[in-house]
């Protein structure tokens, strides 16, 4: 059991965190969670006195931290950093045996560990155990990191935005191998993210923090039914991924395939165009592609002079959209307003797709069943 | 010690200094320009500035006798390596991004060569400058033995007389110049820098 | 321009001087890298004190290796030790000035996870932070060596042997067989003492450690 009771610290005379106490208990996965500066690193360095506390005391199962052997706490508790932090000019046999060696093992021992820890995670002894970090990937380096942390049997183990410099398909996988091995170890585990999606894949308890203080703790569930400030409902939102709304722009189902003619072409060179291509209106660009109108052949046929350009009889009244616009505003002006096209432009006024009806439904059926089912 | 060993001493250096720069800059263009000879020209002039001082000295006065040319010649090989291979590197570090640009507006390589890549590797070309002059103050003292004149006298003969006022005298010039020029120029060095460079 | 006669003749004490210069070059090294390596480890713990002490140092290194020679046989007089002391010190800086740099610029990740693990400060230098440095000490070593085979011909000035004589006799007599006699085994020297240390480096750089 872990128990933080009054727990301060400063910079400076900055203030980084203000009376802090909680209990983690045995066996607990803790995820620090929150803004940028809000201390949850700071913390999690407390437990293992790499950062030292102003005031308050930190017991570990009754024992304040303080008054134990420097050496004794840290080779008890395991220590995961983002940048991994493997050492270079060591094995991957070597990396993991570290603790143990200064722990002073038999060297049977130690490779008995190595060879159990390496078949945990599913990296062969044979093929693994002599590679150096720079001859695997980040992946397998991280993992490595972790079971170097877990191979002296530590109660605690302290892991401080571990996946945070992996791509995202290898940190769902280490996050779920990880939840794994922490319940079948049932090791206490506390845990640093500012990513609200792994604290709830990951946590037991979730311990929001703010500016120096907790604002919330409480698990998942809970947390997420009812978030108690405004700050937590806002990093849901921006962290978790809404997976039921369908979420497009413009941008992303629009045709990309424009006809577009120069303002300064003329009338019946543009008449011919449309012919060609079979469309009753066209979009107007000038050389820069700046946006400008679009011509309808009727008011070419109508209004336009052979010989002269199609300046004149450029029309301002189609929608535009931006990219980034919701794709729901497009259906809603072709539908709602009766439009027949919808011209996308970039922010800089530039003219780079263009949806009709058909590119509305086509989009739509790709999103709702897959690419291949137009 | 009198001025004429002081002159004589400066002119060795900056004679050898002149060389030094043409010569290298030359050869670091040429090993920028062909990566196949690079490993060799790096080699040989590691190898100039492996062998002892003394024994180049030795071997060049052979061949061309005691003089101050012997001198210039033997400083100018010892001390090319720092500017070559600083060139060479300075050339191959500039940003590929920068050098793509240049061929796309279709400059010729030469312009390219002068217009951009040069200007740019420059810092470190001169860094390599710094180093190659700073080291030839020292290694010209050598340079009387065969017959160079400079500070070298004054010391040799300072010791073998057990004059301490020579040796005192020709150390502190010695000192003095190479602490000048490497201060002037790494002031200098530091300015070239672009500014979000400067870490000091 | 080689008369081999002379050299038949005169092999005895080539070889002799070969042998001495040899001895100079490698105990003075020894010894400077040894202090060299003691005093970069003292500096990284005060890297305040390095940032004025290291130019100092570097001014040193601008005072010829001869006048040195010249001012310590004054004092202590024409014996080998003379010679060993003044190489020695030259031998220091280029060592000292590498192994400083490669101690600090150790990746601090990893100084970090050492420190977490539970490495107290003597273990983190001698499992991480002198192997990671390694390779910078082991290239100052190799500059060391090669400027020391060029600083020991001063030695034969003082009468304590080495090559340096066959250069200074055959520079002062105007006898060019000498001169060569004594250029051509120091450049090999100096040449093939580098090569060695490169071999060596290779050797101590373990796998993970190399730019591939």
């Amino acid at each position: 059991m872990i128990e933080f009771q009054h727990i301060s610290k400063s910079y400076h005379g900055k203030p980084i965190i203000n009376d802090l106490s909680f209990t983690i208990h045995d066996g607990e996965f803790i995820v620090l969670i929150g803004p940028s500066g809000c201390g949850k690193t700071t913390t999690l360095k407390m437990i293992n006195r790499l950062i030292p506390m102003d005031s308050g005391k930190i017991l570990i199962n009754n024992e304040d931290i303080t008054k134990k052997d420097l050496t004794d706490l840290r080779t008890h508790i395991g220590y995961v950093i983002q940048q991994i932090g493997l050492f270079p000019n060591m094995t991957v046999a070597q990396n993991i045996s570290v603790v143990p060696k200064l722990l002073k093992w038999e060297k049977e021992d130690m490779d008995k560990r190595v060879r159990e820890l390496l078949e945990m995670v599913d990296l062969p002894y044979e093929e693994y155990a002599h590679k150096y970090p720079n001859e695997m990937s980040g992946g397998q380096q991280q993992r490595v990191g972790v079971l170097r942390a877990l191979a002296a049997r530590p109660p605690v183990l302290l892991m401080d935005e571990p996946f945070g410099a992996l791509d995202p398909i290898t940190r769902d996988t280490l996050q779920e191998e990880l939840k794994d091995l922490q319940q079948k170890l049932n090791i206490t585990t506390v845990f640093v993210t500012h990513d609200m999606e792994e604290a709830i894949k990951l946590a037991d308890q979730i311990v929001f923090m703010d500016k120096g203080d907790i604002v919330q703790m409480d698990s998942p569930e809970e947390m997420l039914r009812n978030p108690k400030a405004d700050i937590i409902r806002q990093f849901m939102g921006k962290h978790t991924k809404q997976n039921n709304t369908i979420e497009l722009t413009c941008g992303e189902i629009m045709k990309t395939n424009v006809l577009k003619v120069d303002n300064k072409r003329k009338v019946l060179e543009s008449l011919e165009l449309m012919r060609s291509k079979g469309t009753d209106s066209v979009v107007v660009v000038d050389k820069t592609n700046t946006y400008l109108g679009i011509v309808n052949i009727d008011d070419l046929q109508k209004r336009g002079v052979p010989g002269q350009t199609i300046e004149n009889i450029i029309r301002n009244d189609v929608i535009t959209l931006s990219t980034e616009a919701h794709a729901k505003e497009a259906m809603d002006a072709i539908q709602n307003q009766r439009a027949d096209f919808v011209v996308v432009l970039n922010d800089k006024q530039k003219v780079v797709g263009i949806i009709t009806k058909g590119s509305i439904a086509r989009s739509l059926s790709t999103t709702l069943w897959g690419e291949n089912n137009v | 010690m009198k001025l004429e060993h002081v002159t004589q001493h400066i002119y060795l250096v900056l004679m050898a200094a002149l060389f030094t720069i043409v010569f290298g800059l030359i050869f670091g263009i040429i090993a920028y320009l062909f990566p196949k000879v690079r490993k060799y020209v790096i080699f040989v002039f590691d190898l100039f500035q492996t062998i002892p001082t003394l024994a180049t000295l030795g071997l060049l006065m052979v061949v061309f006798g005691a003089s101050p040319t012997t001198v210039i010649v033997g400083l100018t090989l010892y001390n090319l390596l720092p500017v070559v291979r600083n060139t060479m590197v300075g050339l191959m570090e500039v940003a590929p991004a920068i050098k793509e640009a240049a061929e796309g507006m279709g400059m010729p390589k030469m312009t390219k060569l002068f217009k951009v890549e040069l200007p740019l590797a420059f810092p470190l070309i001169f860094a390599g400058m710094r180093i190659s002059l700073v080291n030839s103050i020292g290694s010209a003292v050598m340079g009387f033995f065969v017959g160079g004149g400079g500070l070298g006298y004054v010391l040799y003969r300072g010791i073998r007389t057990m004059n301490f006022t020579f040796i005192l005298q020709g150390t502190l010039t010695l000192m003095a110049m190479a602490i000048v020029v490497d201060a002037v120029m790494s002031y200098y060095e530091h300015k070239l820098l672009p500014k979000n460079q400067r870490g000091v | 321009m080689f008369d081999w006669g002379m050299w038949v003749r005169y092999a005895p004490r080539l070889m002799n001087a070969i042998l001495t210069h040899f001895y100079f070059v490698i105990v003075s090294v020894t010894i400077g890298s040894v202090i060299a390596v003691i005093l970069a480890i003292a500096l990284s713990r005060f890297k305040k004190a390095a940032k004025y002490l290291m130019p100092i140092l570097g001014i040193f290194q601008t005072i010829p290796g001869i006048v040195f020679i010249g001012v310590l046989f004054i004092y202590i007089g024409m014996r080998p030790e003379t010679v060993i002391i003044a190489l020695s010190v030259y031998a220091i800086l280029p060592v000292l000035k590498n192994a400083y740099t490669g101690i600090v610029t150790v990746d601090p990740a990893l100084i970090e996870a050492g420190r977490g693990i539970g490495m107290n400060p003597w273990i983190l230098l001698w499992r991480v932070e002198l192997p990671m440095a390694l390779n910078s000490i082991i290239t100052g070593i190799r500059m060391s060596t090669i400027y020391t085979v060029s600083w020991a011909v001063l030695a034969a000035m003082i009468g304590q042997g080495g090559l340096g004589e066959f250069i200074y006799i055959g520079i002062n007599s105007n006898m060019k067989q000498f001169i060569v006699m004594g250029s051509i085994p120091a450049a090999l020297m100096a040449i093939g003492l580098g090569y060695l240390i490169d071999k060596v480096q290779v050797k101590l750089t373990p796998r993970g450690l190399r730019r591939n």
